[in-house]
């Protein structure tokens, strides 16, 4: 599967329809359209919005595929598709040339661009190019459902009056149909000045929910006979698909290439192939990096290397830049999904890497090289990943290669730094619950949870506030605070703003748990 | 039906708006052209189009969406193409008569038509020629042979002026008289009337080029939103057609959430409800909440960012520090009254806030609740997005 993990398009189709597990509802819910919808009028146009690795490309092959394994609508409906790198597009007439190509190509439409040559002198070439297409589509009584990869390079290049046209035409013409793609927010669609402003309907692709990382797990799993594994990592450890979730940012392509260390989830040797897994991540996150701005570089730059979030006011010291401006560029990179926002107590936000692999990436890319901080990203990489007891076997096997010499002095110096960190790490950082409560908490937690489940939540609550003195920050951002203010609060589910969504989701599935102890305790008379 | 987005809707997904469409098919029988004004996303496309699908009132519609040229001639040209696409037109007996038996001067001087087996069309091989001429005979010409009404539809003309005009004033000026003059011309006016509308204000383009007066022959008629009962019907059908339940509670909180009942607002809702919930799901007024509160949500700031946006064009320095003041106090207080507004206007010194009042007031931001006397938003939606987006930062 990784083998096309940038490029689905040379995927054989049948292996991408079997391999295709995420997006259904997103996929349902457009296809559905489509079969239900003649084209006598132009029809609803897509835009599908993800950053890279969200299966943008892969959905609109599934499109593709589905329309023409139709057997209803194969019969008038012709998929064509532009993949992303489209360099001989620079006009708006290029766009029909490249259709009627395909039609030749793809459906045979003999003769097609032939007729076109002999218009390029027109004075209104486009529009003649369009009527030739459209006058060879009705002959054969067919419709296009073009499917156009990253609309956002070709909507570049194109002058103001084409965008004009191009929205005339999809608005009034029924012969084509547009689905397209784009990594970032457009500003051709979100600027009221502009002809497409609006024009979309706009479909989010958002990170992967708990359960849809468990379906592409569970696909990846059977691909690489690793099916008893992934099993048993859901059956018995599954706050860590959360962690992976937390790591990821739910991108379906960072949790397939992150697979096999996600498998080998106990001391194996993969986490020695971390360096090179974070290199196949390059051509990935390098695009992220360039497509930005100049000024959301700088940006991006210092809240990675700052790791954890920052505020803008930290960003303005650093970055000497008007606070003005970071927020405008804040605004615009949490559109783009590469920052998250996460509220604090006062106004004032903080700010931090959506992806938190792609803050490793980076930070193992661009951190300094030259004392502790060469280790900086591997050491936030396993506080991540692993939880106390698998830091301490982590450790104990290290110590163990090291007596039999089983490690390079390279490795022997890298690991000896990183494991050197952890005597520092503060309990807070980590993600799951069950895993990373400290010695002296898991009785407080273990009262609260009594309390929660006899449904004296007010008590709970005072429990909790009278350690808040002596481990208030721990306290504050423990999910067991989330989960008894959730029941002291009225249910009010507004209450999880600050927390980011893989650890709301958390909160919610253990308030789901909490609510069945609960029941089940009253039918057993609490006993 | 269909939640459309975006694009208008037509056929099966369109919304009957039977009292906008009754004041223009009465407008045209007093004999007016009309101009048609409303914000975005009210549905001007839509009705343009409902009169187009379904020949209302037997007359022959002909759409035209002008947003892309640049000059006059190919304005004209555009039109008769389009015109001729028809084919109640190119197919009618009457015309094709006076094509081929020669007896209609007009038609004698046209060029870019061709008689074929199949009717009139246009003919794209003759050489280059004055279509604003071509396009006058014709019309002259129909209004003699034809009977039924023609009715042509120019969508995002304003657009068009402005393209025009980037190139030459003077040339925009002139293509407004000239447009003026074709309307009012006593033979093309008994059987031909022009229906404008667009995404920016006619008006203001117009006064723009200090040349109102080429379009005070217009019958301007309003699009407004829709009434509670058609907002709630058309919400629960677009719910229904996406296999939703529909409880009562949902259905009435759209009176507190909504008020400003404009179908892009319903559309956004019905799709957000859409995706939250799975088929077959009770929709109630919990499920309403969580979507609206997403609507307003950073990923959906851009459906209202626009009015902010606007504002800072349309008004400069104090005023615009005023205009946002104002929408700022009444996002806030919920409601204010002519005292407050007076206050602020003193402490921006602001001599004309009673224009900037009024702007606002015509723009769709705020209306003025005569029973007690108070300003208020005309959508809680956007005073919401107002008050998390604008007052907050």
């Amino acid at each position: 599967m990784s083998t096309f993990l940038y490029n689905p398009d040379r995927k054989n189709k049948q292996d991408l329809i079997d391999e295709f597990v995420i997006r259904n509802k997103v996929l349902k819910g457009i296809f559905s359209d489509i079969q239900s919808g003649d084209m006598k009028y132009p029809e609803q146009h897509y835009l599908l919005l993800g950053p890279e690795g969200t299966g943008k490309t892969t959905l609109l092959l599934r499109l593709k595929y589905a329309v023409e394994d139709d057997p209803v609508l194969n019969k008038w409906l012709l998929p064509v598709i532009f993949r992303e790198e489209q360099y001989h597009i620079w006009k708006l007439s290029d766009v029909w040339e490249q259709i009627a190509t395909y039609l030749e190509d793809e459906y045979g439409f003999d003769g097609l661009t032939k007729e076109i040559v002999k218009h390029v002198q027109d004075k209104y070439f486009e529009e003649n190019v369009f009527n030739i297409l459209t006058k060879a589509l009705d002959k054969q009584k067919k419709k296009i459902i073009l499917l156009v990869d990253n609309i956002g390079d070709l909507l570049k290049r194109f002058d103001r009056i084409e965008v004009h046209r191009l929205r005339a035409i999809l608005q009034t013409d029924a012969h084509i149909r547009l689905i397209a793609t784009t990594p970032e927010v457009l500003i051709e669609v979100i600027d009221y000045t502009q002809p497409l402003f609006e024009f979309f309907k706009v479909i989010y692709l958002q990170g992967l929910d708990y359960d849809e990382s468990v379906l592409l797990l569970s696909k990846l799993a059977a691909l690489n006979n690793e099916t008893k594994k992934i099993d048993r990592i859901i059956d018995k450890n599954p706050s860590r698909i959360e962690t992976l979730r937390m790591l990821s940012g739910g991108t379906p392509r960072t949790i397939a290439l992150l697979f096999q260390i996600f498998v080998d989830n106990e001391y194996g040797n993969a986490l020695n192939d971390l360096e090179k897994v974070l290199d196949a991540f390059t051509p990935l996150y390098k695009h992220r990096m360039d497509d930005l701005p100049a000024q959301q570089q700088r940006i991006v730059d210092a809240v990675a290397r700052n790791w954890e979030a920052i505020s803008v006011k930290q960003l303005t010291e650093r970055l000497r830049m008007e606070s003005k401006i970071i927020s405008a560029q804040l605004g615009q990179l949490e559109k783009n999904q590469v920052i998250e926002k996460r509220a604090t107590s006062t106004k004032n936000h903080i700010y931090l890497l959506q992806e938190r692999f792609f803050n490793i990436w980076y930070l193992m890319r661009y951190g300094r090289k030259q004392d502790r901080e060469s280790v900086i990203w591997l050491v936030k990489f396993l506080e991540m990943w692993s939880d106390k007891k698998e830091l301490e076997k982590r450790t104990i096997n290290y110590i163990s290669k090291i007596q039999k010499r089983d490690l390079d002095k390279r490795s022997e110096e890298f690991y000896a730094q990183t494991y050197s960190f952890f005597e520092k790490i503060k309990p807070e950082i980590k993600s799951s619950l069950k895993n990373n409560i400290p010695e002296h908490f898991s009785q407080l937690i273990d009262s609260v949870f009594a309390l929660l489940i006899t449904k004296h939540y007010q008590l709970a609550l005072n429990t909790l506030n009278k350690s808040m003195t002596e481990d208030s920050e721990y306290l504050k951002h423990h999910v067991i605070f989330y989960i008894t203010k959730y029941f002291t609060e009225n249910k009010n589910e507004d209450l999880f703003i600050s927390l980011g969504s893989e650890k709301k989701e958390t909160v919610l599935k253990l308030i789901t748990s909490l609510v069945q102890t609960q029941i089940k305790f009253e039918k057993t008379g609490g006993i | 039906m269909k939640n459309i987005i975006g694009s208008p809707a037509r056929g099966h997904n369109f919304y009957e708006r039977g009292r906008e469409v009754k004041k223009i098919t009465d407008s045209l029988r007093n004999g007016n052209n009309i101009q048609i004004t409303a914000p975005r996303r009210v549905g001007k496309t839509s009705i343009l189009l409902h009169l187009l699908d379904n020949d209302i009132a037997g007359h022959h519609y002909v759409y035209v969406d002008t947003e892309n040229i640049t000059d006059e001639q190919s304005f004209y040209q555009k039109l008769l193409m389009e015109i001729l696409k028809n084919d109640k037109i190119s197919g009618s007996r009457q015309l094709i008569a006076g094509f081929k038996n020669g007896t209609n001067r007009f038609f004698r001087k046209i060029k870019s038509i061709q008689l074929l087996n199949t009717g009139i069309a246009f003919n794209n091989e003759s050489p280059e020629r004055d279509y604003c001429d071509e396009f006058e005979d014709f019309l002259t010409g129909y209004a003699g042979a034809e009977d039924a009404e023609l009715v042509i539809l120019i969508d995002e003309f304003p657009q068009t002026i402005e393209n025009i005009r980037k190139n030459s004033e003077q040339s925009a000026i002139q293509f407004l008289q000239r447009k003026r003059a074709l309307r009012l011309n006593p033979e093309i006016s008994k059987k031909v009337k022009f229906i404008y509308t667009g995404s920016i204000g006619l008006n203001q383009t117009v006064s723009v080029l200090s040349a109102t007066a080429t379009i005070n022959d217009l019958n301007s008629i309003e699009v407004g939103p829709l009434s509670e009962t058609e907002a709630k019907d058309l919400f629960r059908k677009l719910l229904e057609s996406n296999t939703r339940i529909v409880h009562s509670s949902a259905e009435e909180c759209l009176q507190e959430v909504l008020q400003w009942y404009i179908p892009f607002h319903i559309q956004l809702l019905v799709q957000e409800i859409v995706n939250n919930t799975a088929d077959n799901d009770l929709i109630t007024v919990a499920v309403v909440e969580k979507a609206l509160n997403k609507i307003i949500d950073l990923r959906y700031k851009n459906h209202f960012d626009h009015y902010y946006t606007r504002l800072k064009t349309h008004f400069t320095d104090e005023s615009f520090k005023y205009a946002n003041a104002v929408l700022k106090e009444i996002a806030e207080k919920n409601a204010v009254n002519k005292k407050i507004l007076g206050e602020l206007a003193l402490q921006y010194q602001v001599t004309e806030h009673r224009h900037i009042i009024e702007s606002l007031l015509y723009d769709g931001y705020i209306y003025f609740e005569d029973a007690t006397r108070f300003y208020r938003f005309n959508s809680p939606i956007l005073q919401r997005w107002w008050l998390k987006f604008i007052c907050e930062t």
